[in-house]
Order: C-alpha cells, then structure tokens, then sequence
C-alpha cells in the first residue's frame, strides 16, 4: 500500500522541510502528511495518503463482520487539531451500532490521539472511546438496548495533523 | 626514505586494524542491543501460549463484531470491579484482516458484561513500536447518569508497575498482572473535580521509568 522513503534524499529531506513549514500553517494539513519515526523523518504525500486510506476504509468495512450498513461520515481527509465529525441521527429501521477512527494514512509510529462516541437525541454521550492507536473503535454488544437514536461522532483529540477517516456501521434493531 | 615510507605504511596498516577492530566491537554490541530488543516481546506476550477455555469473545459482543478474531486469536487479559461494582474485562483479540494497514492487527479492548466494547488496534508485528505499554480509555455514562472513566491495556514483560499522572499533580500506581494487562479507574473525585489522567509512566521491575506516554 503506502510507499514510503525509508532513506530520504536531499531532494526529500528539502520536500519534508517544506512540509513541515506547512504543516505548521493553518492550511498545512490539506498539503502533506508528515511521519517522524526514530531516526528520520518521513514524508508521504497527501493524495498518496488518501489513496491508501480509501483503500484501506474499503478494507475495514470487510473488518466489521456482521455490519449490515457501513458509512464513512468523516474523511478520508487530513484532520487538524480538534477536528470532529459526525453522521447524522439514525432511524427505527438502522441503528447505529459500531464507531471507529482509522487513522489509516500512517501505520508507523508515532501514533496520535483520537476519540469516537455516539451522541444521544438528548446530547449525551456514550460509548466514548478514546487512545492514540491507529484504529479507535467502540462497538454495542450482545443483546444490549441500543434502538435509540443517536448518531456516531468522531475527533482528533490530539495536537498533530493526521490523515484519517471515521467510519460506522449500522444494523437493524 | 623507503624504510621511512614502510614503518608509515606499517603504522598505517596497524591504525586501520584497531579501526577494524573497533567497528567490529560497535557492530557486535549493536547486533547484541537488537536481540535484546526482539526478545523484549515486540508482540504481546499474551500470544506466546495455547488458548484456554477462558480466552474467547461472545457471539455477538462488541469485540466479536468489530475485530472478529477466529477461534485462537483471543486472550482474556484479566478482569477488575470498578468503583459500581461492574465487571470489566480486558482483552486482546489478533486478526488478519487489516484494516488501513497491510498488516495483520491486533486488538486491545474493555468490554462491559454486556458486551460493550471500546479498545484500539496496531499493526501485530509492531504493537509495541512506540512504547512499551498501548492503552485505551473508555468513558461510559451509565444509566444512573453517573459516568466513570477507564484506562486499561496491556504493556511489555518488562512492566512491572505505571504511574498514572494526574493534571492535578497527583499520581496513581497500578501493579500490571501476569498476561501484562491492567486496569484503572479515574476516581469520582478526580472527575468531580474535572482532574483527569494527562500521562501514563510505565516503571520496571527495579523501579525506573521506561517512558513518559501522554494521554492528553
């Protein structure tokens, strides 16, 4: 999938300064995507990140076994600080049932915070889900209530730009 | 000059031996530093033996849903009581599928009595990567409307105790059992008080710290 520079060149380490200057402005995570691992820095561009995130959202929905009707509400995209997501209020016939965050443009470290939840019809929160690791999920289990309406929600909770997608799955009550 | 010309060549010859020598000794000491770091379980641990009847996943739960990990891919990490007296259960589930990853995952979770699951998941092979404890933290909101806030997970043999750093300045220490999983509740008073866990300090057996994790 994602192709990276494991030896950067001049010509990369001069596009990782640039991305760097740019990911240190607002704008900047709608340009690159920028990975420090140990001893160098790595830099995989944006599109190239998105590719493989589609890819791999693609893949996830496989994942999630017995989802009747998955939806990507949020991404694939680059999220700054803060950014949230969500879908919107499910129905009688498909409640929202499993919530995850893949942070899917980077599979090497560092990884970063991120949080998912679902919101009730009366602004409450459950289900709330939050860690720095590449895929952040929450899911209803066997046999519990969960016909009500609410909606799944999603956030980058930490203080890094990243590249990600929030994706739900819903199923009849 | 031609005697002169040998012994420097001689000299020479000496000064790239010991040179040799020396990045022998380095390249040696490097090999030695990541069979250290390999054998330091670079997956977890949980993994190394047989399934027990106790390491499996509801039909239906949460886990089962979202990871849907296959007969042996599941390892009970421990159960703990919270302050209400439900019981949560910590496990870790791997699987092939792969989510955004070309690798194989693995999958940390908590799970309520009802199945109600919340966790994270890394790529198998390089669970620990970045640190030597991965964590999650889920917040339920039970149906009293009080709500109480967990960490949990699983951290390498080599973690004996972590420290769990308040923004109030305050620290709590969890003991890690034997499958490296653990369990901590944010106290009601911490959460009353809109204190909360900014970072986890996993210590070793000897009492040193490993790293500082931020959870904020």
């Amino acid at each position: 999938m994602a192709v990276f520079t494991p030896n950067p060149t001049s010509a990369t380490r001069d596009g990782q300064e640039a991305a760097l200057k740019l990911i240190n402005t607002p704008k900047a995570g709608a340009r690159a995507l920028t990975i420090v691992h140990y001893r160098y820095t790595r830099v995989m561009p944006i599109r190239r990140a998105h590719v493989a995130l589609a890819v791999g959202v693609i893949a996830s929905l496989a994942f999630v076994a017995t989802a009747l009707a998955s939806s990507t509400y949020g991404g694939p995209k680059t999220w700054l600080p803060n950014y949230a997501a969500n879908d919107g209020y499910d129905n009688s016939a498909n409640r929202w049932r499993s919530n995850w965050f893949q942070k899917g443009g980077y599979t090497d470290p560092p990884y970063y915070l991120a949080m998912v939840t679902f919101i009730k019809s009366d602004g409450s929160w459950v289900l709330q889900v939050e860690d720095n690791n590449p895929t952040t999920y929450s899911s209803y289990g066997a046999g519990v209530n969960f016909n009500y309406q609410k909606k799944p929600y999603c956030q980058n909770t930490s203080t890094h730009t990243y590249v990600g997608a929030c994706v739900a799955a819903a199923e009849a009550p | 000059m031609w005697e002169l010309a040998l012994q420097l060549l001689k000299r020479r010859n000496s000064i790239i031996k010991i040179a040799s020598l020396a990045v022998a000794v380095v390249a040696a000491g490097s090999l030695a530093a990541n069979f250290a770091f390999s054998a330091d379980d670079p997956h977890p641990a949980a993994f190394d033996g047989p399934a027990t009847a106790r390491d499996n996943v509801a039909a239906g739960s949460g886990i089962q849903r979202f990871a849907n990990p296959k007969p042996g891919q599941v390892r009970d990490l421990g159960s703990w009581s919270d302050t209400g007296g439900a019981t949560r259960r910590l496990v870790l589930t791997s699987t092939d599928s792969t989510l955004a990853s070309d690798k194989p995952q693995t999958c940390v979770s908590l799970e309520d009595v009802n199945g109600n699951a919340g966790g994270g998941c890394r790529p198998a092979n390089d669970f620990f990567a970045d640190a030597p404890v991965v964590w999650t933290s889920v917040t339920q909101a039970g149906q009293d409307g009080v709500t109480r806030k967990f960490f949990a997970g699983i951290s390498r043999d080599s973690v004996a105790t972590i420290d769990f750093l308040k923004s109030s300045g305050d620290t709590d220490s969890v003991t890690v059992n034997a499958d490296g999983g653990f369990f901590y509740e944010v106290p009601a008073t911490d959460r009353a008080a809109s204190v909360d866990v900014v970072a986890l300090v996993p210590h070793s057996d000897t009492g040193a710290a490993l790293q500082r994790i931020a959870t904020k």
